[in-house]
């Protein structure tokens, strides 16, 4: 990462975040994953917060690279069961290529967003906290109808 | 199908919530980007999850079977809604061996599509089976929820044991009234010359020997002996038995048992069974297909059950045990009951063989000089053992696994044959 003030503590938590990765993978314990994707993501986030605070366009990979390696992580996951089909394996690369471009949609939309000017205080900050707090809302409401 | 969330569902929920709470804690909308991939799956996801309403069924080609016969099962499987992948697993007894065909298997199903899916499987060993336990487990495209479902045993496949085929069999002393193939000692109507003898009256003029007639100036007939059937009775031991991995005594005896049965009742012999063991089974003897399908339904059934209980051979009604009844023991020698149960049988004057089912096999003689001698030590008890039950009159032959049947049936008719002469 360019322009890093601190290299050495976002290097200590990549090699954290890749080390619980690893972990997860060989022990195949997804909390360990769900650990060390936050780590990863902490580190980006710790990096923004303690830069230029300019707009990083490069976010947009970094979000899609972060699913895309939880997607395999947890696929991995997954228990052996035995001889898998083309097609099937065919229908995963397609859902896992729509979802990268999903994510990359997604990302870009975030982007724009943020990138329109808008004066902070604590009215903006509290609409985030709410649209935050809607969106794990829903999430928790979709995920309970669906148990 | 019952449906449970995959770890999958709780860790990207964590990972959104960590990834909002920490845009609001660093005061960075732009971290939003990192979770909003999360997010995004997580809500496409539970919008199009269903139940998958897979169905299933699964066939077999055959109720019965031989021992190494090949058996194809097929498992057809529906569902009204796409489902990018299903797992399936048909649990199959050891003694199933997967010849061609995957198992387990992840498939993609479409929409109101029905897929077939073929499994070869071949029968290495006798017995009843329960099959039919067919797991599965659907995915959803975001892999958030997995659907399992289980299909109950209910398919019952009976492996018969592979028969021999035997060129003799072993005659009994004795033959029955009903025709059969055996040439009866007696005197009577029959194929087989036997003497010549007076004319008396009631005889019939085509039974006259006229070149007998003509030398001594009187009539004379011919005697000849009738062909009879004769009485089979199948001593299994099934007390214990000596296994080593897939293969063991009692599967070679049980072998050896289906193929006499079959033998004698191809020669209209009527036969018996006696499984003698932890659970003690007879069948009157009778003869016919249907009385060999009764034997092999009650010869798959058979196995070892321990007990410590004393059994004797009076336990068995004296039905199963029909006078002039040839009785064929199938045993490995190894338990005192059994063995004192055969000799039982010979002091009430019943005409024993013995058929020894070698446990030699599938013994370690072992590697340290005592455990060498003591391997010879039990192979000397084993001769002597033999020795006192040829002593009682009971014709023993030892049949090692690697050999065919036939070669201790023609050793055991060896013995009886120089027995007889013996006698006089």
């Amino acid at each position: 990462m360019a322009a890093s003030r601190f290299p050495w503590l976002h290097g200590g938590i990549a090699i954290a975040g890749f080390a619980l990765l690893a972990a997860g993978l060989v022990l195949r314990r997804s909390p360990l994953l769900v650990w060390a994707l936050a780590l990863l993501g902490a580190n980006y986030a710790v990096w923004l917060a303690l830069g230029t605070h300019t707009l990083d366009q490069r976010i947009v990979i970094v979000g899609a690279g972060l699913l895309l390696a939880a997607e395999l992580a947890f696929d991995s996951l997954e228990p052996e069961a035995g001889k898998v089909e083309t097609a099937t394996i065919i229908g995963r690369v397609i859902v896992l290529v729509v979802l990268l471009l999903g994510a990359v949609g997604t990302g870009a939309l975030v982007l724009a967003v943020t990138s329109v000017p808008l004066s902070g205080g604590v009215v903006v900050t509290a609409v985030g906290a709410v649209a935050a707090v809607l969106v794990l809302a829903l999430i928790k409401q979709l995920a309970a109808e669906r148990r | 199908m019952k449906r449970t969330a995959s770890p999958k569902l709780g860790a990207y929920a964590g990972l959104t919530a960590f990834g909002l709470l920490a845009a609001l804690v660093l005061g960075q909308p732009l971290v939003v980007a990192l979770a909003a991939p999360f997010a995004l799956v997580l809500v496409g996801g539970l919008l199009l999850a269903e139940d998958p309403r897979l169905e299933a069924v699964l066939r077999v080609d055959r109720e019965r079977a031989l021992e190494g016969d090949e058996i194809v099962l097929e498992l057809e499987l529906w569902s009204p809604r796409e489902l990018p992948r299903v797992d399936v697993l048909i649990r199959l007894p050891d003694e199933l061996v997967v010849e061609d065909g995957h198992n387990p298997v992840s498939i993609r199903l479409g929409a109101n599509d029905t897929r077939t899916l073929e499994l070869k499987v071949r029968a290495t060993r006798w017995g009843g089976y329960l099959i039919g336990a067919v797991v599965l487990r659907a995915h959803d495209h975001a892999g958030l929820f997995r659907y399992d479902q289980t299909l109950p045993r209910d398919l019952k496949l009976r492996v018969f044991p592979r028969a021999e085929q035997l060129r003799s069999l072993l005659r009994p002393r004795e033959t029955q009234p009903y025709i059969g193939d055996e040439v009866s000692r007696r005197r009577g109507d029959g194929i087989e010359f036997a003497d010549i003898r007076p004319f008396a009256f009631g005889d019939m003029v085509t039974r006259i020997n006229w070149r007998a007639t003509a030398r001594r100036g009187r009539l004379w007939v011919n005697d000849r002996h009738p062909e009879r059937n004769t009485d089979v009775v199948i001593f299994l031991d099934a007390f214990t038995e000596a296994r080593r991995r897939e293969a063991g005594t009692l599967d070679h005896a049980v072998r050896a048992a289906a193929s006499l049965a079959r033998e004698y009742i191809a020669a209209r012999d009527r036969v018996g069974l006696i499984g003698f063991g932890g659970s003690l089974r007879w069948l009157l003897p009778g003869t016919g297909d249907v009385q060999l399908y009764r034997i092999c339904e009650a010869l798959i059934d058979t196995q070892i059950l321990l007990t410590y209980a004393w059994r004797d051979i009076v336990a068995v009604p004296a039905r199963v045990l029909p006078p002039h009844a040839v009785v064929v023991a199938l045993t490995p020698l190894l338990d005192e009951r059994s063995i004192n149960a055969l000799l039982d049988l010979r002091a009430r004057g019943y005409d024993l063989a013995v058929i020894e089912t070698s446990p030699l096999s599938f013994v370690d003689p072992g590697q340290t000089e005592v455990e060498e001698l003591a391997f010879r030590l039990w192979q000397l008890r084993r001769d002597s053992l033999r020795q006192r039950l040829r002593q009682n009159g009971v014709a023993v032959a030892e049949w090692r696994a690697e050999s065919p049947l036939a070669v201790p049936i023609e050793e055991v008719g060896a013995f009886r044959r120089y027995a007889r002469a013996g006698r006089g």
